[in-house]
């Protein structure tokens, strides 16, 4: 497979469905990714063992505000670039470097062939770079007859083989072992005349590099030119630090005569210290070590016995190709905080199951979706940037702390600005921020769903009027809407003495009020026991998030604008409960970005909700305070699957571990963090994927041996209720609401 | 404290960079003086040529930036065990060579770094085409954070070169997360601590 051919690049053709240029190739590379099981295997084995590793990493450090300290860095950098830019060319020139400036990628190959011509150049040793990836150099050079040799192990066993890396760290971590030695194989590093002996059978990890090693040790010596990109650029002494494990970029700066660094604008720091920080997260995040093996600082031109002046051609190139454009876009302007660690991959699921040639371009990840759209341009992250599930562990994991779901959700709606809104999608942005509509659209699919189901259309909500690819059961539209049923019946009776600072307005979202409205009967049953009295605004409409992950902003806006004049004003409702952690998550977090543009009285509305809206567990533990004699404690094993949104989203681990401790035996089990696979639209859009994570995760609870799986947020309860429903297993799903409800000591 | 600071027991240099040494695979003991490092040097070059594989160089021990005679005795030395004592000539070498010897300017207790002011192409190449490198820091230059270490690092990086921070045996994890020393750079690293 050629490097970054997979996605956006096909022509047109494949558009069932309203879908983009590509998808349906995408999608066919996606399935392949996901029955091919040695990548499966591979992938596997490096997610838990990342997982594993990084706590001991950064075990005794204070991770908080090393990321705080990177991310004033990076900023007061950014702040400052053009300043930053002169002054380090400046002072590497006067230690003898060259230093130039390409605005785009073709300038930029052209600047290092041209270098290269001059020089006599017919051979280049290369670490690895992934702003040489970027800019494609490598077909460039060798076009003009230049051979060019990777010397990162990772990255010359995915040149052999033709392909392009597939992290940015560890560019062949989707390959088993197996497959490297039968690549040497193929291309006589071992076995052949000049090869070392072929491995054993199995070979041993330790063989395949030393027979590396033995292959590239001539390429170095043979070399005329070393490129390797760099870790940052100080602008103070006008150094350049690399940072390698194996030794070969120092082996690329030293042995050819000609050394050239590439690097983008974002590397640039004002000095040391900055460069400290860096040095503090990066390998710590990369691949869980203190420090890499080497850091080579290099301030201009060393001695070089190679070089004809004996001092060493040192160009150090700086590349925009699109950053100062980002550096002017303050939504996605933290794409240049990124230290290029690559963790970010390493823990989402959804590189997890397909790996980093599907969930990335060149860049890979989270931070890969958003580079792509700046870097390679609409086309490319056209199809790239829906695979993600919002999940927020990128987020978690970043130590620049950027925002990356945030800035995913944000190129999808330029995306759809740009190159319009399929008609589905149309809809629900009328539909989505108007109740009369949405009950009105409603009404339509609850009859068109018949009394039994049946395969018509699909019954979760909002997805249910966009189409469905049916690989999990999914449950019917309730026969009436919690809304109608609490106009007609009014909260429960208080069954305790009524508590008024007990008391909690319910914000429903879509899902419960529409699709799960027992669930919100049990919440109000159990704060009615303890003497809360429940209200339900009937102004609220959806919270606006499945349309800001659809790309829909103008919808997600709307929305956003409808519920804070019910639960933001200053008069309105003091506690706001709701039963979604991914409502909560976006109402917190998300809704006073959205009306930022609206002025001041709107944003403290946006500020007001914000610091209202409560989860489900917290109000039960914190508020309502249950404890160990308000419950007939079940024997069953529940085990607790944590909502990205309740644990990343709203940091809630605890509450609802005790909480199911009071109504039952806590199972705990591996993963629970582990996303179910929902995503809301990511599981319509990529059921292929949703699919796999969400048998991973099945797979876990059923192996743990648990009877109940409790949860706090419908579409996790949806997701894993329908995949046992598929699987015919016996799992209950159920959310904690109706766990402590149905095990509520009754008041005596 | 810096924020890089370990909150591990070890509160004495040594103590701390013998710890993280442990933890990048790298070998650290105690000599008096750079006499007794060079002792330590030349036997493990003679460790490094018995145990092979065959090769040119395999028999060298690559001294550099020593002052006075020390280099002599150690070339007549060497020369009674089997081992070239070289001081320059890297580039001529088309494989590994068995042995190199460093002088640290300073190290870093809690990552295992010693700091490396790369004045010479041969004392850089050194370090990257030996098999064993074998690397001594006086006892007073070990400090514990990196945040320590940056004001002389600094003042190094003043002067165009090379500054290079070494912690522990060249590796690769690249196939299957597995680690594997000795990549392109040494298999094995010992760390000398001068003094004390």
């Amino acid at each position: 497979m050629a490097k970054g051919a997979i996605f956006g690049k096909s022509p047109e053709g494949d558009r069932a469905g309203g879908e983009a240029p590509g998808m349906g190739d995408y999608h066919r590379s996606i399935k392949e990714a996901l029955s091919d099981p040695f990548l499966r295997g591979a992938l596997e084995r490096f997610y838990l063992h990342s997982k594993a590793s990084r706590p001991q990493a950064f075990k005794g450090l204070r991770l908080e505000s090393l990321t705080k300290a990177v991310r004033e860095s990076k900023e007061a950098a950014l702040s400052g670039l053009e300043g930053l830019y002169d002054r380090f060319r400046e002072r590497a020139e006067s230690k003898g470097a060259v230093v130039h400036r390409c605005g785009d990628a073709a300038s930029c190959r052209q600047l290092i062939l041209a270098i290269a011509k001059d020089n006599g150049v017919s051979a280049i040793v290369k670490s690895k770079s992934m702003t040489a990836e970027e800019i494609a150099l490598n077909p460039a050079l060798e076009a003009a007859g230049i051979s060019v040799s990777e010397t990162d192990l990772g990255e010359w066993i995915v040149q052999l083989r033709g392909e392009g890396p597939s992290h940015m760290v560890l560019p062949a971590i989707h390959l088993s072992k197996d497959e490297v030695a039968l690549t040497f194989e193929e291309s006589r590093v071992i076995g052949g005349p000049q090869g070392a002996r072929p491995p054993a059978e199995g070979a041993a990890v330790e063989a395949l590099v030393r027979a590396a090693r033995l292959a590239l040790r001539p390429r170095f010596q043979e070399a005329h030119m070393g490129v390797t990109g760099a870790n940052f650029a100080l602008a103070d002494s006008g150094t350049i630090g690399i940072c390698t494990n194996e030794g070969n970029g120092r082996l690329c700066a030293t042995l050819p005569g000609v050394h050239v660094a590439l690097l983008g604008l974002d590397k640039l720091l004002p000095g040391l210290a900055d460069a400290a920080n860096l040095l503090r997260v990066l390998p710590r995040n990369a691949t869980a070590q203190d420090i890499t093996t080497y850091v080579s600082l290099i301030s201009g031109a060393a001695d070089c016995q190679a070089s004809p002046t004996g001092k060493k051609k040192l160009h150090i190139v700086f590349l925009d190709n699109g950053r100062t454009g980002i550096l002017k876009d303050p939504a996605c302007r933290e794409l240049l905080y990124c230290v290029r660690c690559g963790a970010c991959a390493n823990v989402c699921p959804v590189y997890r199951m397909v790996g980093g040639h599907r969930m990335g371009h060149v860049y890979i990840g989270a931070v890969g979706l958003g580079l792509t759209y700046f870097l390679h341009g609409a086309a490319a992250a056209r199809n790239l940037a829906w695979n993600c599930i919002g999940c927020g562990a990128c987020k978690e994991v970043c130590v620049a702390g950027i925002d990356l779901p945030s800035i995913v959700f944000e190129v999808r709606a330029r995306l759809r600005e740009a190159e319009g809104t399929p008609m589905a999608d149309r809809l629900l942005s009328l539909v989505l921020p108007n109740r009369t509509l949405f009950g009105a659209a409603l009404k339509v699919a609850r009859i068109a769903q018949g009394p039994f189901g049946g395969p018509g259309p699909v019954r979760h909500l909002p997805i249910a009027l966009s189409g469905d690819r049916g690989f999990r059961a999914l449950p019917l539209l309730a026969d009436k809407a919690f809304r109608d049923s609490f106009r007609e019946a009014g909260p429960p009776p208080v069954a305790a003495a009524p508590d008024p600072s007990l008391d909690a307005a319910i914000f429903a979202g879509c899902a419960h009020d529409y699709l799960l409205p027992e669930e919100l009967w049990d919440a109000a049953g159990v704060a009615a026991h303890k003497g809360a009295s429940i209200s339900f605004p009937m102004g609220q409409v959806c919270c606006g998030l499945p349309a800001l992950t659809l790309g829909l902003r103008g919808a997600a806006v709307r929305a956003a604008l409808a519920n804070i004049e019910v639960f933001g004003a200053e008069d309105g409702p003091s506690r706001v409960l709701t039963l979604c952690a991914s409502c909560a998550s976006h109402i917190r977090h998300a809704y006073q970005r959205l009306v930022g543009g609206e002025g001041e009285e709107t944003r403290a509305k946006a500020a007001r909700f914000a610091g209202r809206i409560t989860d489900f567990a917290t109000y039960a533990k914190d508020v309502l305070r249950l404890g160990p004699r308000d419950f007939d404690r079940s024997p069953e094993r529940a085990a607790y699957h944590s909502p990205c949104h309740m644990s990343k989203g709203l940091g809630v681990t605890q509450a609802p571990r005790e909480l199911i401790g009071l109504a039952a035996e806590y199972l705990p089990t591996p993963e629970e963090e582990l996303c179910c696979g929902f995503g809301g639209s990511f599981s319509l859009k990529f059921p292929e994927e949703s699919a796999a994570i969400l048998s991973r995760k099945l797979g876990i609870l059923e192996a743990a041996g648990a009877h109940t799986v409790v949860s706090d947020c419908p579409g996790c309860v949806v997701q894993l209720r329908g995949g046992e429903e598929k699987r015919g297993r016996l799992l209950r799903v159920e959310h904690l609401a109706t766990l402590l409800a149905r095990r509520l000591k009754a008041k005596g | 404290m810096s924020q890089g600071q370990s909150a591990g027991a070890e509160t004495n240099p040594v103590g701390l960079f013998t710890a993280s040494a442990a933890k990048v695979s790298m070998g650290v003991s105690r000599t008096a003086d750079l006499d007794g490092a060079l002792a330590v040097a030349l036997g493990l070059a003679q460790e490094r040529l018995a145990q092979g594989p065959p090769q040119d160089g395999l028999d060298m021990l690559f001294l550099c930036g020593l002052p006075g005679a020390l280099p002599e005795k150690y070339r007549a030395l060497g020369a009674e065990r089997g081992i070239r004592v070289i001081r320059d000539g890297l580039r001529a070498v088309r494989g590994w060579i068995g042995t190199a010897f460093s002088l640290a300017s300073l190290a870093i207790a809690e990552t295992a770094t010693l700091v490396l002011s790369g004045e010479g192409e041969d004392a850089r190449l050194s370090g990257m085409i030996s098999l064993t490198h074998v690397i001594a820091v006086r006892e007073e230059k070990i400090l514990m954070a990196l945040g320590d270490a940056l004001p002389e690092v600094q003042a190094m990086m003043g002067r165009p070169g090379h500054v290079s921070f070494v912690s522990g045996p060249s590796r690769t994890a690249d196939i299957e997360r597995v680690l594997a020393l000795g990549a392109h750079g040494p298999q094995r690293v010992q760390a000398l601590v001068m003094g004390g």
